[in-house]
């Protein structure tokens, strides 16, 4: 017992000791950092750090309505002035909110007071000051002039203030009318602020959504129907955006609110100011309205509902049996956003329309339509005035023993109140807002089951009621939400970031694998984080009962919380037991995100809609045996004599031989969409067939030896295509006339403003002086960091190397860590110096002649990367989503496309919480900075023995075009989801990309910092011997100098055997390039 | 890109295992057996059966060889068209390719053009003038020395032990031992095991208990690479052979025990030596053509492991080699060169295990 109290004094002891040393390291660290320059950079990043400060610590809704639903209503509604700010140039200024706003895009605030307070609104303008041809760009062809005086276009950048005079204090909705115009497939979404703070966390996501309207075939009739290709297949139809006015009332966009969004503001002026996150708009009129008892958007229950349509024409009867409307679900007439679309089920023989030879789309939902807030929607009539019930044939397997919910909203088209009740809010003119009939509608719950089901909607007690009058015509809005499981998921999501919180603070005392047998005080060094833990235990305990209520059964998806409340509980009560079981929490955490995105994907599938009376029979549900197996057995022979390779081909010469062969080496998805790009516009305007093929990218190689290759290859690896041009697989592009127009744009020349492509990216593909391919996909690696690791370290994202060496100290003391590999780091230390991988790369016919890590720069690169797992012992391998989620590695660098895509998905859970950025920077001897990452290219090829020269370069040039890639990228979105994004080599797809405007300024600010290394024969030796030589200076800790010195002999060796093989000039040891060989 | 290198390797290897296995026992076998029948059946005057060894063979002493085989031909079609198809795929797909190849060792081709006949010059600088080549051939003969004979008793060993355990219960040690040479992939296991992150079980362990600082770099370390890699062989190299030696095990007479213990058989090892092992020589041939291939062409299991090529060549075996020039550097001539050399001597360790099996028993 003794002995255990000396030794607990030794090490409290040498715990102080450690504390004080690290505390000085700290300070001696970061002392520097802020000595050297006290300027601007130091302001602005201190003002950035503020505001992401802010901008973490906002309220949650939930706790700001707390804070004020007690508040008396507003007196009145008010109309914004939406011209104030731009009558004058000081009006811009003097509400101006935010001088941090515009520092993303690098301008300090010194800098925004004399370019002038417009650039804070960056380009919005009047509606009444545009000319008729701007206004034709943004698609509004005709529009009264008493609503252009009033409305404004907000551009995708900025933001921009409204001030408004509030008659008393109180509650207020905010109603905003708004027209969308044409861009990317995203919607529109702003930022709110009022009085310049975000009142609570939800606000920062607005989101107002496009309209988009599907292409299908009308019949004479006015019937609709999907396209079919040869074989009788549906083709997916065209999505496109309908500009039209809609009314946004501020709402939740994550869904946890069902209803909208109540603002306390103060009498008198107030300054709502909207950010731009994505997309331009047009708002045509802001209300500010009282947030009265009887306010139109404060919903009714179902039973005040069937009392005020009482005295409706046969308003208290249900409709007889004969009344049937039936909505095939498959054809929504306008859809939230692009990935609301419609898929084949043969999962049923009565699914409808069904056929065992084509695909025919029946169904809606599945995979895609399953995100909260978006929505389908479907124009009606009905028959006879009276009550209806709504039936739905649907099948929701996903989620064991939990139940999806839809919220169901109702607009009248023609709006005359005296026929019958009025659905929705606005005049129908120019805007239109959808509203629910009554609150329960939140909540119209669909169960769980295997099997397809037949049921009324209702919200579990009750089946729902509708009146529906026979002169009118109604759409009905089936929007995915959360409805009566809001509240419980939203607690999830809240615990699982106190438990993130507490795993972190856990893994800063102990690190990552922590010693079981030591004593580490918990309860006396992080108190909090052992109470979240008890804590988090009990409620999550009490969630999954809530949950048990709610659902009725104890399904599986519920073991997840029971297993970790469980661990808590352990590890909370025991002491002991929270080092053993530091990396279980770990796992868990995981596991828990990964519980939430499953629960947030409400994903159900629906055959058809019918509006009838309750009495009548339902659709039904399942097919009986014999429909199923006729079904099964036709579908099975049938398997036998469908045409898989032609599949979503509509026009006959692309079968044909003669037709351009093009190959791709993607997924059956990605095929299918060139199928239908190729098809829709590049054969429409040019009149070259095409034949595509879905093949593996190892059938390249046999098929050109065996000169039974395509004519096209689209996606070939940079590294490969200067293989293949080598041993002269692949014609050279330079030989055609409009060559650098199509490269660099009109004026022909590399570095400008309109180059087609990045010259990084082109020069990958450049071997003497020839090019061999346009490129198509381009990656390059960039910052990925944590918002809230760095807040609350009190420290903005590095922008040098410098300051990533500063900060590594003060990450460590914390155990955390940067991830980034060694070949990353030793391209950007030798490109960003100066450096380069190859000698004499000016000289076309010596270029790549000899390695140019011998060089002083390539010298400096190697020793300065090596050090930075050597001395500053950062990982050398890891797992750099995993720690990146949990928040162990807060700066990770990597391809941009990669990660991101990875952690949309896979972390949603951590949303808002990060952001990317340009690399950091190497400052040169002469103060310069150099930003640049190293470029990665896949490219399209034209393979020698082409048939046809001249159609493969229209056809490349039309592919790798920017609204090819564009419609390529953003099809790839709306089929897949947002974890597909599309790394576009075309610098203009990227603009019609969906990216936010902020992530969209960071890649493209990288793109103009960009190197690339080109794989000039024998090229791949460097990697390997560079490799080695690392390992030696990792593993035996020999000099870096001397490691990579002593391999350079050999790769230039190497080398000069490869290019011998290809009768390139080459060099001996300590040889240089003749003089005369300019 | 893969695909084509790798296939080069395992083509020999499957010429290597066809030739000796399946022509010898397989395709003789059934002619000698058809022939046999048709003879009984039409019972032929031309021919006679020969008193001493009680085979068929022509009267007609004065026809020379060529003759009477393609005689015995005409006289067999049935059977020659019933082996046709095979003989005819294994000649396209298996024979043809180990010639293809010993003609492209003597070229420059790259995979995409045409190529040129280059003499001995790949074998000239393969053997005199590339180092790596040389370690190669060093690793890929300490891998065949220990992997080779360990892996092959072991499969003895336990089988025999295993066939000591009663029929249910071995049933279930069989799968045991076996499992992780069906389940493909299974040897990933030993990179989360040995993974260089601090999050690898083994890193994780050893830092757990103060004995190491930083995460070794397991597969990433010269000096560990081989050791781990050998290791691994042994693991996964319980496969096709151990099966075969437990089914020859159980195919033994037991009257042949009950007669040696008779005739004087004193223990265990005498029986082992004396009647087990000569009992069961045609699986333990196979066996034995079965491990020399595998520890020869080991190469997979250490790409997955420790990356393509191993730090400083550590690891790297005559099959990387092939592959590097083969794959990577478009130089299938040279990567031909290396096959054949890989191809002579298997065949070669092939021809020495079949006389030193010859031994057993004796």
């Amino acid at each position: 017992m003794k002995t255990s109290k000396l030794t607990r004094l030794l090490a409290f002891f040498l715990a102080v000791l450690c504390c004080v040393g690290s505390i000085v390291v700290i300070g001696s660290a970061s002392a520097p950092a802020s000595s050297e320059e006290p300027d601007e950079d130091a302001k602005e990043a201190a003002s950035s750090i503020e505001r992401m400060r802010e901008y973490l610590d906002a309220i949650s809704y939930s706790e700001y309505y707390n804070a004020y639903h007690d508040r008396a209503p507003g007196e009145a509604d008010v109309a914004v002035d939406l011209t104030v700010p731009f009558q004058s140039v000081e009006n811009l200024g003097k509400y101006a909110p935010y001088t941090a706003s515009d520092l993303v895009a690098g301008l300090s605030v010194e800098d925004q007071k004399t370019a002038g307070v417009q650039y804070s609104a960056r380009g919005s303008r009047l509606l009444s000051e545009m000319t008729d041809a701007e206004l034709a760009a943004l698609g509004v062809m005709s529009i009264s002039d008493e609503l252009k005086a009033g409305s404004v276009y907000l551009s995708d950048t900025g933001s921009v203030s409204f001030p408004v005079d509030v008659p008393s204090a109180g509650l207020y909705y905010i109603a905003i009318e708004y027209l969308t115009v044409p861009g990317t497939v995203n919607s529109v979404q702003r930022k709110l602020f009022i009085n310049n703070s975000v009142p609570f966390s939800e606000a920062s996501y607005l989101v107002f959504t496009k309209n988009w309207q599907y292409g299908y075939e009308i019949d004479e009739e006015g019937g609709k129907d999907f396209t079919r290709d040869l074989n009788g297949n549906d083709i997916q139809p065209e999505l496109v955006q309908v500009n039209e006015w809609r009314t946004y009332v501020c709402s939740d966009s994550v869904g946890y609110l069902n209803g909208y969004f109540v603002f306390y503001l103060e009498k008198g002026n107030n300054v709502l100011t909207f950010e731009a996150e994505r997309e331009a708009v047009i708002f045509g009129k802001i209300d500010v309205l009282a947030a009265t008892e009887d306010s139109p958007f404060k919903a009714t229950t179902m039973e005040k509902y069937l009392e005020s349509v009482a005295h409706y024409p046969n308003g208290t009867e249900k409709v007889s049996k004969n009344a049937k409307t039936v909505i095939e679900a498959e054809m929504p007439d306008r859809v939230s956003d692009n990935s609301v679309f419609m898929t084949s089920d043969r999962t049923s023989a009565i699914t409808s329309p069904s056929s065992a030879k084509a695909q025919l789309f029946n169904v809606i939902g599945a995979e895609s339509y399953n995100t909260i807030g978006q929505w389908a929607a479907y124009n009606f009539t009905v028959s006879e005035d009276g009550l209806y019930n709504i039936a739905m044939r649907f099948q929701q397997s996903a989620l064991q023993g939990m139940f999806v919910c839809r919220t169901i909203r109702l607009w009248s088209e023609n709006r005359d109140p005296a026929a019958g009740v009025v659905y929705g809010e606005g005049d129908g003119v120019t805007s239109r807002i959808p509203t629910v009939p009554y609150e329960e509608a939140y909540k119209t719950r669909f169960d769980f089951s295997k099997k397809w089901q037949s049921r009324f909607i209702g919200d579990g007690d009750q089946e729902f009621l509708f009146y529906f009058n026979k002169d009118q015509q109604y759409t009905i809005y089936v929007e995915v939400s959360f409805g009566s499981l809001a509240d419980q998921i939203q607690r999830v999501e809240a615990s699982l970031r106190e438990i993130n919180a507490a795993y972190l603070s856990i893994i800063k005392l102990t690190g990552a694998t922590p010693d079981q047998d030591r004593d580490y005080d918990f309860r006396i060094n992080i108190p909090e984080a052992i109470y979240a833990l008890n804590y988090e235990a009990v409620n999550l305990a009490n969630i999954v009962e809530e949950f048990e209520a709610l659902c009725g059964t104890n399904g599986s998806h519920l073991a997840t919380l029971v297993t970790i409340s469980n661990l808590l509980s352990t590890m909370g009560i025991s002491e002991e037991a929270i080092a053993k079981n530091v990396t279980n929490l770990k796992s868990y955490l995981g596991t828990l995100g990964t519980w939430i995105n499953d629960s947030k994907t409400s994903s159900m599938t629906v055959d058809k809609i019918v509006i009838q009376s309750g009495d009548a029979k339902k659709p039904k549900a399942k097919a009986n045996f014999f429909q199923s197996i006729g079904f099964e057995i036709k579908s099975f022979v049938m398997s036998f004599f469908i045409d898989y390779d032609n599949m979503g081909v509509t026009r006959k010469e692309s079968v044909s031989s003669d037709a351009l062969h093009v190959w791709v080496a993607e997924g059956r998805d990605q095929s299918k969409i060139w199928r239908s790009i190729i098809d829709g516009s590049f054969t429409e305007n040019t009149g070259i067939p095409v034949s595509l093929k879905l093949v593996t990218a190892s059938t390249l190689l046999p098929s050109v030896l065996a000169r039974s290759g395509p004519d096209v290859y689209l996606g070939l690896a940079s590294a490969t295509v200067i293989n293949y041009a080598i041993r002269g697989a692949i014609d050279t592009i330079r030989g055609n006339d409009d060559f650098a127009e199509a490269v660099y744009g009109l004026d022909g020349t590399p570095n400008t403003a309109d180059d087609v492509y990045s010259p990084a990216a082109i020069n990958t593909l450049t071997l003497l002086n020839e090019t061999y391919g346009l490129p198509l996909t381009m990656n390059f690696p960039m910052m990925y960091y944590r918002l809230d690791a760095l807040v609350s370290l009190g420290v903005s994202a590095p922008t040098t190397w410098d300051e990533v060496l500063a900060l590594l100290p003060i990450l460590q003391s914390n155990n955390l860590e940067v991830g980034i590999t060694y070949t990353l780091a030793l391209d950007f230390f030798l490109y960003q110096n100066g450096g380069s991988m190859w000698k004499y790369e000016d000289n076309p016919e010596y270029a790549g002649a000899q390695v140019g890590l011998d060089t002083n720069e390539g010298l400096y690169a190697f020793q300065y990367c090596t050090r930075l797992y050597t001395d500053y012992g950062m990982p050398i391998d890891f797992d750099a989503a995993n720690r990146f989620r949990t928040g162990e590695m807060p700066l990770v660098v990597s391809d941009y496309v990669g990660v991101y895509n990875t952690l949309t998905v896979f972390a949603t859970e951590i949303k808002g919480l990060w952001e990317f950025t340009r690399i950091p920077a190497t400052v040169r001897a002469d103060g310069t900075k150099n930003y640049n990452s190293i470029a990665s290219v896949g490219a399209t090829i034209m393979l020698h023995g082409c048939k046809d020269p001249e159609a493969a370069w229209t056809f490349m040039k039309w592919q790798t075009s920017a609204e090819t890639e564009a419609t390529y990228g953003n099809r790839m979105v709306a089929l897949i989801g947002p974890s597909a994004k599309y790394a576009a080599a075309n610098l203009g797809a990227i603009k019609l990309l969906s990216w936010t405007t902020k992530e969209r300024d960071a890649i493209e600010e990288q793109i103009r910092h960009l190197s690339s290394i080109v794989n000039y024969p024998g090229s791949y030796i460097i990697a390997r011997y560079t490799n080695f030589a690392f390992l030696d200076v990792v593993n035996k800790s020999v000099d870096p100098v001397d490691a990579i010195l002593s391999y350079v002999p050999a790769i230039n060796a190497e080398l000069t055997r490869k290019r011998e093989e290809f009768d390139l000039k080459t060099l001996g040891v300590g040889e240089t390039p003749p003089a005369d060989a300019e | 890109m893969s695909q084509g290198k790798q296939s080069f390797a395992e083509r020999f290897l499957g010429a290597v295992k066809a030739i000796g296995a399946k022509i010898k026992s397989g395709v003789l076998f059934v002619i000698g057996k058809i022939t046999g029948i048709f003879k009984k059946k039409k019972d032929d005057p031309g021919m006679i059966k020969d008193p001493v060894t009680g085979e068929m063979r022509p009267i007609a002493r004065e026809t020379t060889r060529r003759q009477y085989i393609w005689r015995e031909m005409k006289k067999n079609k049935v059977a020659y068209l019933m082996v046709g198809p095979f003989l005819i795929l294994f000649f396209i797909f298996t024979v043809l390719p180990v010639f293809l190849s010993m003609i492209l060792s003597l070229t420059d081709f790259n995979m995409l053009q045409w190529p040129h006949f280059k003499g001995i010059s790949n074998f000239q600088r393969l053997i005199l003038d590339d180092e790596i080549f040389l370690i190669a051939a060093r690793n890929t003969l300490i891998f065949a020395a220990i992997t080779g004979p360990v892996s092959y008793l072991m499969a003895l060993f336990i089988a025999w032990f295993i066939n000591e355990l009663p029929p249910k219960i071995r049933a279930v040690v069989t799968l045991v031992f076996y499992a992780p040479s069906i389940s493909g992939g299974v040897y990933t296991i030993w990179g989360v095991l040995f993974s260089a992150d601090s999050y690898g079980w083994a890193n994780a362990v050893l830092l757990k208990l103060d004995v190491i600082s930083k995460p070794i770099l397991w597969f990433k370390n010269e000096d560990l690479v081989m050791p781990l890699c050998i290791v691994v062989a042994l693991w996964t190299s319980l496969g096709t052979a151990f099966l075969a030696f437990i089914a020859g095990l159980q195919g033994i007479d037991h009257s042949l025990y009950e007669a040696a213990a008779v005739d004087g058989i004193k223990n265990r090892w005498q029986e082992l030596w004396f009647i087990t092992l000569p009992s069961m020589r045609p699986q333990l041939m196979f066996g034995a053509v079965l491990s020399i291939t595998q520890s020869f062409g080991f190469g997979t299991v250490v790409t997955a492991l420790c990356g393509f090529p191993s730090v400083n060549y550590a690891a790297h075996t005559i099959v990387h080699h092939l592959d590097d020039y083969g794959g990577q550097r478009y130089e299938v001539g040279y990567a031909s060169a290396i096959a054949v050399i890989l191809f002579a001597v298997m065949i070669t360790a092939n021809l020495v295990i079949k006389k030193a099996l010859s031994k057993v028993g004796q």
